[in-house]
């Protein structure tokens, strides 16, 4: 491999191109497979039509931070579950990851597409914290969510959970 | 919220405690229906719902051993659910086998027996320089009768001969092994981790779980014993020390420090619970008083419990709940008292050991105890057998007074009816001073009244068993006198296990049986036969189909009756007379794994309960 930078070109949603190195978009799979199956066509812009250009200047700086980490292996069960087994959230993620909820569910779902497994689990596990500790109206409120069963589909449900309460 | 596809609310909800989990079904229609109908999130709360194990979210779920066969979630949920309803109707399987002589159960997994040598037994090495670690015996599939095809599992290293320096899980097909090294005319010792079965039959270290460790890098200097626990716990304790890590973590772990409190004995029984709690029970000795004509403390046996967190590993960990165990006859509970006569002794008891963790995934702690002292000579008869207090405490209890669980003081007269309504429940019950004068109202008048005041160790407050005993179950049982040998993965989880033997209708070297199982879970969210979506609106879980069970006995063979005991009326007793099981001379272990239960006669022969 040549010393010099090797450059991909990013292009989102609202026909905004990005040119980031290699090493940083290779942190997505989605990504690294497109350059694969495109091979070494010099200048060729990868499109990204489910990404705004907000959002991925987030997760671009997300990938730059973890660039020089081992990547995942595609289908190594192992290393996503000591990952995931590992409930805390990394001090520099937490503190990158602290954005309203609107942008934090673009990321999620950006982080799906682009198919960025340990990022993916940042948010989902950002998303785990907001809802621990509170009680079922708290996250209604959370997340504007209308409750939508009646008194008697409540009440069951109590009666059906009670089992953990013992 | 509403942008995000289910499965990635799913993603998240996979990551959320028990306790939130089951708050977000109750949040809308939309949250109910994807926790009741992910199958993970399923077995999550089955699990707990069982007790089976407690994994802290969804993604803590252990994956299915790889050594068998791989099983996928659905798989894995429906042998769950089916093996639960075995249980509660008693309808195992009975299997009968013969193990060759001088090997001892190390672990019991699927549809399989892992065996070493016994303790001291010289290991000598095959043609190629190898060693058998292991054995593990599965059934012969040509075979229908009781033959069991054997799997020896070799090391390229001669292992520490020390029974206690080898723990295996089957479930995790690790082997975590102490390996004598000499260097410089000194004998250290390494842990080695190797898995069950990978590279064919020789286990080796495999990739990142290499902690090879000599225990002089540790700062120990003796043979170790190693505890294994969930989620990778290792716990290592030599007569100085005890050090604690995660081998999940492979070479780069660090180890914590656990404090071995001085006024222990080295006696001590120690056991893991879970992924996160250390018990040991042994006679400490209380301070001395500054009167110095008081009489000299007696030492009492202690449970001590620590919990052992990762984001603490960096400081000493001390004990975090101490619960002093019953002395004296006096202490117990009072159903309890009823079953010993009088003229046992007043005062009890010779130092309790932990029974019943298999590697971390009891939900119970046991503690046997003795109540006399052992006959003398050989026991060979049931009536000549020393009698034993046995004490479960169900984890959550203890959970509870570690401060994991929100603790909700209940009445215990309250607590024993399942689901008392506001007005039943005593107003004055909440009140935990109370709950205590209700427990000590319960006394009966011929008997001295003990000292209540508080008790401390060191100075850490103790909790004394008139706190704790009414959230327990205590029996009585007369037993072998080698109880305290029942190897660490005897019983597990809410039904738990033991026999006695009953004396009539015994022949020569053929003694009647009975079974007891207890049931720590209350039944009225459990229909057997239904397997009822958790935490959603009563829907069901559909199993795929399988190939038709038969061949189970019969639960009218034993004779099984339910019994509701007042003092404890959440638990409920089974009892079996099982003379259907063919008696091999004397049983010299009980091993349960949660699917099954295991006789290991002297001799070698095995019988098995599968109710999987």
């Amino acid at each position: 491999m040549s010393d010099k930078k090797q450059q991909v070109i990013l292009q989102t949603s609202d026909d905004e191109q990005f040119t980031v190195e290699k090493i940083v978009a290779e942190r997505s799979a989605m990504i690294k497979s497109m350059m694969e199956d495109l091979g070494e066509q010099e200048g060729q812009a990868i499109p990204l039509p489910n990404v705004s250009s907000s959002v991925l200047t987030k997760i671009l700086e997300y990938c730059d931070h973890h660039k020089n980490e081992p990547l995942p292996a595609a289908d190594s069960s192992d290393a996503d579950d000591s990952r995931r087994k590992t409930s805390e959230i990394g001090e520099w993620d937490a503190r990158w990851i602290q954005v309203d909820q609107e942008m934090l569910f673009e990321i999620i779902l950006a982080a799906n597409y682009l198919d960025i497994k340990p990022l993916l689990d940042v948010g989902c596990k950002t998303v785990a914290n907001m809802i621990k500790g509170k009680t079922p109206e708290e996250i209604r409120k959370l997340f504007n969510i209308t409750n939508d069963f009646t008194p008697e589909e409540e009440e069951q449900i109590r009666k059906e959970n009670e089992w953990a309460e013992e | 919220m509403e942008h995000l596809d289910d499965f990635l609310v799913e993603l998240a909800f996979r990551k959320l405690p028990l306790h939130d989990l089951l708050s977000c079904s109750a949040v809308s229609k939309r949250f109910n229906k994807i926790i009741s109908s992910s199958t993970k999130i399923q077995l999550f709360l089955h699990n707990h719902l069982f007790a089976r194990s407690d994994p802290a979210t969804t993604d803590h779920l252990e994956r299915p051993s790889k050594s068998f066969k791989d099983s996928s979630t659905i798989d894995q949920l429906g042998k769950l659910l089916r093996s639960e309803d075995n249980l509660l109707k008693f309808k195992p399987h009975l299997h009968s086998y013969e193990l060759p002589a001088n090997q001892k159960i190390c672990a019991i997994g699927d549809e399989c027996v892992v065996t070493s040598c016994t303790s001291g037994a010289e290991i000598i090495p095959d043609k190629d320089g190898l060693c058998t670690l292991v054995t593990i015996w599965t059934p012969d599939e040509n075979d229908d009768g009781d033959k069991l095809k054997a799997k020896p599992v070799k090391v390229d290293f001669k292992p520490n001969t020390e029974a206690k320096s080898r723990a295996v899980d089957v479930k995790d097909d690790v082997i975590v092994c102490v390996q004598e090294l000499e260097s410089g005319g000194d004998t250290v010792f390494r842990i080695r981790i190797l898995h069950l079965f990978n590279n064919g039959e020789i286990a080796r270290p495999w990739q990142s779980d290499e902690i090879t460790r000599t225990t002089q890098d540790m700062g120990l200097d003796n043979a170790p014993r190693v505890i294994m626990g969930r989620e990778g716990l290792l716990v290592v304790i030599t007569p100085f020390s005890m050090k604690w890590t995660r081998w999940t973590e492979g070479k780069d772990c660090t180890w914590g420090v656990i404090q071995k409190p001085a006024y222990l004995g080295f006696s001590s029984s120690i056991r893991a619970y879970g992924p996160d709690i250390l018990g040991i029970v042994g006679q400490c000795i209380p301070p001395l008083s500054d009167n110095p004509f008081a009489p000299p403390p007696v030492p009492k046996d202690h449970l001590l419990i620590y919990h052992l967190r990762d984001d603490a590993r960096n400081t000493l960990i001390r004990p975090k709940a101490i619960l002093r165990m019953p002395y004296g006859r006096n202490e117990f509970p009072e159903s309890f008292r009823a079953a010993i006569q009088h003229g046992e002794p007043e005062e009890v008891v010779f130092p309790g050991v932990l029974a019943n963790s298999n590697n971390g995934r009891s939900s119970i702690v046991r503690i046997n105890m003795t109540l006399m002292e052992d006959p003398d000579g050989e026991a060979p008869w049931p009536e000549n057998y020393p009698s034993w207090a046995i004490i479960d405490i169900p984890i959550k209890t203890i959970r509870k007074y570690l401060g994991l669980i929100s603790q909700r003081i209940t009445d215990p007269e309250s607590d024993s009816r399942r689901y008392p309504t506001r007005r039943q429940t005593k107003p004055s019950s909440s009140d935990p001073q109370n709950q205590y004068l209700y427990q000590r109202s319960k006394r009966c008048e011929c008997c001295a009244p003990v000292s209540e005041k508080s008790e401390t160790l060191g100075d850490l407050p103790v909790i004394t068993p008139s706190q704790w005993t009414h959230q327990s179950l205590t029996s009585y049982e007369r037993c072998l006198a080698n109880m305290s040998e029942y190897s660490s993965i005897f019983g597990s989880r809410t039904v738990s296990y033991f026999v006695s033997y009953n004396d009539f209708e015994r022949t020569e070297g053929n003694a009647l049986l009975e079974l007891f199982c207890v049931n720590f879970r209350s039944e009225s969210h459990y229909e057997p036969g239904r397997h009822k979506a958790l935490g959603g609106l009563g829907k069901s879980i559909k199993l795929p189909k399988r190939h038709k069970d038969t061949g189970r006995l019969r639960p009218s063979l034993f004779g099984t009756h339910e019994s509701r005991d007042h003092d404890c009326t959440a638990h409920t007793t089974y009892r079996g007379h099982w003379k259907t099981l063919p008696a091999k001379g004397f049983i010299e272990n009980v091993l349960f794994d949660g699917d099954q239960v295991i006789f290991e006669y002297e001799g070698g022969w095995l019988i098995v309960l599968d109710f999987a």
